[in-house]
């Protein structure tokens, strides 16, 4: 599990690291901070095996980037901050659960293979968002409506399986 | 929180925000959240269709013997990346060897071995269902299900059972089969009864010449004693207030095992044996014979446990009617100061009474550091216990006073295998 370890370690740092290159140009230092902030509290929390921490610290990440986007920072910087972010934690909660069973056959193999997944959606998140950058559409009333019905349906299906997880 | 919830708010956090904000750059931010998802869903598992079959290499054993437990869950449906097999072991039993859960990969009609290696004490246990649970890598789409497997399913660890000798009871009355208990009338037997006039069917060989001769004319036979089989009432005090636990230990189990020896004794002897557990309920396994009266009542001392009841608190509602007036009940009690009235009742009611004590008084003086206040304190108990011996001893009760850190088995052969000196009515004072 070296290398999933590796691998979780790598993207909290470099997920981080890209959110901080992607505030660089011109940012407040509370930014910086804010950032680092996260970090160490995703380094701590996996370091201890805090399991909401840790989702606690990606979200904190993914808002970040969220609001680096809307103040005008690079968007393809708070993208890979986001899928960098996503492997660590992705990665780790696997690393975390192999880690807590009695017994698992071939943990180190399941890991590489999670890992090697994840490198892999990693690379096409990647790449759909520099695509999705470079595209631009023509946003009509039809194609609008289209949106919100997806969205307002997709909403519901949300609410209904948080319904059921808070059973 | 669950992880497909929290993905999925960032992703329709991000949606929204991008709707509201007018920039579809966010939307950007929310593709590698789409695309977990969408792997999560594609390697997700398939609704379980699972089967499971959990073998005991024995379902009945002495307590502390190692069992071998072999579970078996088979897939029958759609591959399982990653799916974790949970076996429920009776709580508080000890593994030795081997794991109770195994996380593995079960493709369409592969099967998953768990093995491990239990070993319990004395006890009756239920293994509880298998848990099986699938779930992708990212944690995010998750089957689980419980299923009772087919084989074993309860595990009987019976208590120990000591080789004694044979006890030495003579109730006042016997069933009509031949045994080995002096019967309190003459006929055939070994042990010398009495002189009577010779009667023309008696043998010869029999002849008490010595009598005969001091009587001309007449001839006189010696009479033997007849041996029967005897009824004999096994009672365990199982009420929580007489029981001493301390560290670990019980002198609960003490009892357990004295009960089972004298159980194996009586019944090797061809008596016919049954037991009552006076404690939380009263549990009753009806008087009988044999290897199978043996096991019986070896599996109701497997379940015996130590309880408290508001009504079984003293002795006095003890059910006499479970044994047949005049026969053979051994209690085997640690005794407290309320129980001599009720036995001096049922000596009074002729029953023939043995009790056995393991003594709580030595037991808890030996777990407790050794100062003046605990020195003192057995001292006063002991003087107590004594007082009540006293007492049930002049009522012609029969007694033993076990420190259980001597073998039962010595106990039996150095107070138990001779016949008692004494068989004083009750009320009877020295």
């Amino acid at each position: 599990m070296k290398l999933a370890r590796t691998v979780t370690l790598a993207g909290i740092v470099l997920g981080a690291g890209a959110l901080a290159a992607g505030f660089a140009p011109d940012a407040a230092a509370v930014w910086y901070a804010a950032i680092g902030l996260v970090a160490l509290l995703w380094l701590a929390a996996h370091w201890r095996g805090w399991g909401w921490a840790t989702s606690t610290a990606f979200v904190l990440l993914v808002a970040l980037a969220a609001t680096g986007v809307l103040l005008g920072h690079p968007p393809l910087w708070m993208a890979a901050a986001v899928t960098l972010g996503m492997t660590g934690w992705a990665l780790g909660g696997y690393v975390r659960r192999l880690a807590a069973l009695p017994n698992v056959e071939d943990a180190d193999g399941r890991a590489r293979s999670f890992t090697l997944r994840l490198l892999a959606l990693d690379a096409v998140a990647l790449v759909l968002a520099a695509f999705a950058l470079r595209v631009e559409l023509r946003l009509t009333l039809a194609l609008a409506v289209l949106l919100g019905a997806l969205f307002i349906a997709g909403l519901s299906r949300v609410i209904a399986v948080l319904r059921r997880a808070s059973v | 929180m669950r992880r497909l919830p929290l993905l999925a708010l960032l992703a329709y956090g991000l949606t929204f925000g991008a709707l509201f904000a007018l920039n579809g750059e966010l939307l950007v931010l929310a593709i590698p959240l789409v695309l977990l998802a969408g792997a999560g869903l594609l390697f997700g598992p398939e609704p379980l269709d699972v089967q499971a079959e959990r073998r005991l290499d024995r379902e009945r054993a002495g307590e502390g013997t190692p069992i071998h437990v072999t579970l078996t869950v088979t897939n029958n449906g759609g591959r399982l990346e990653d799916v974790l097999v949970e076996d429920a072991p009776p709580t508080g039993v000890p593994v030795l060897e081997g794991h109770t859960s195994l996380l593995t990969t079960l493709g369409a009609g592969e099967s998953a071995v768990l093995e491990y290696t239990v070993q319990p004490g004395r006890g009756s246990f239920a293994f509880g269902e298998v848990r099986v649970t699938a779930e992708d890598r990212g944690g995010l789409f998750r089957r689980r299900t419980s299923l009772q497997p087919a084989g074993a399913s309860e595990l009987v660890m019976l208590p120990d059972v000591l080789r004694v000798r044979r006890i030495d009871i003579r109730p006042r009355q016997t069933r009509i089969f031949a045994g080995t208990i002096p019967a309190r009338v003459g006929g055939p037997g070994v042990e010398f009864f009495g002189v009577r006039g010779y009667e023309p069917a008696d043998s010869p060989r029999h002849i008490n010449w010595r009598a005969s001769a001091r009587h001309p004319g007449t001839l006189y036979t010696n009479e033997f004693q007849q041996e029967r089989i005897a009824d004999v009432g096994l009672i365990l005090d199982a009420r929580e207030r007489v029981n001493v636990e301390r560290g670990g230990a019980s002198l609960f189990e003490y009892g357990v095992r004295a009960t089972a020896a004298l159980a194996e004794s009586f019944l090797h002897d061809g008596n016919r044996v049954g037991l009552l557990l006076y404690g939380h309920l009263l549990d009753y396994t009806s008087p009988g014979y044999s290897r199978l009266q043996r096991e019986r009542i070896l599996r109701a001392l497997a379940r015996a446990r130590p309880g408290e009841s508001q009504v079984f608190d003293n002795l006095r509602y003890l059910p006499t009617r479970f044994f047949p007036p005049k026969s053979q009940i051994v209690l085997v009690s640690p005794l407290t100061s309320d129980d001599p009235d009720f036995l001096i009742y049922l000596r009074a009611r002729g029953y023939e009474l043995l009790v056995i004590s393991p003594n709580p008084v030595t037991f808890e003086q030996r777990l407790l550091p050794a100062t003046p206040q605990v020195e003192m304190a057995a001292r006063l108990a002991r003087v107590e216990r004594a007082l009540l011996f006293r007492r049930l001893h002049r009522a012609g009760v029969r007694l033993v006073d076990w420190d259980v850190d001597e073998p039962f088995e010595r106990v039996v052969a150095t107070q138990l295998a001779r016949q008692p000196a004494f068989t004083r009515p009750m009320g009877y004072l020295r």
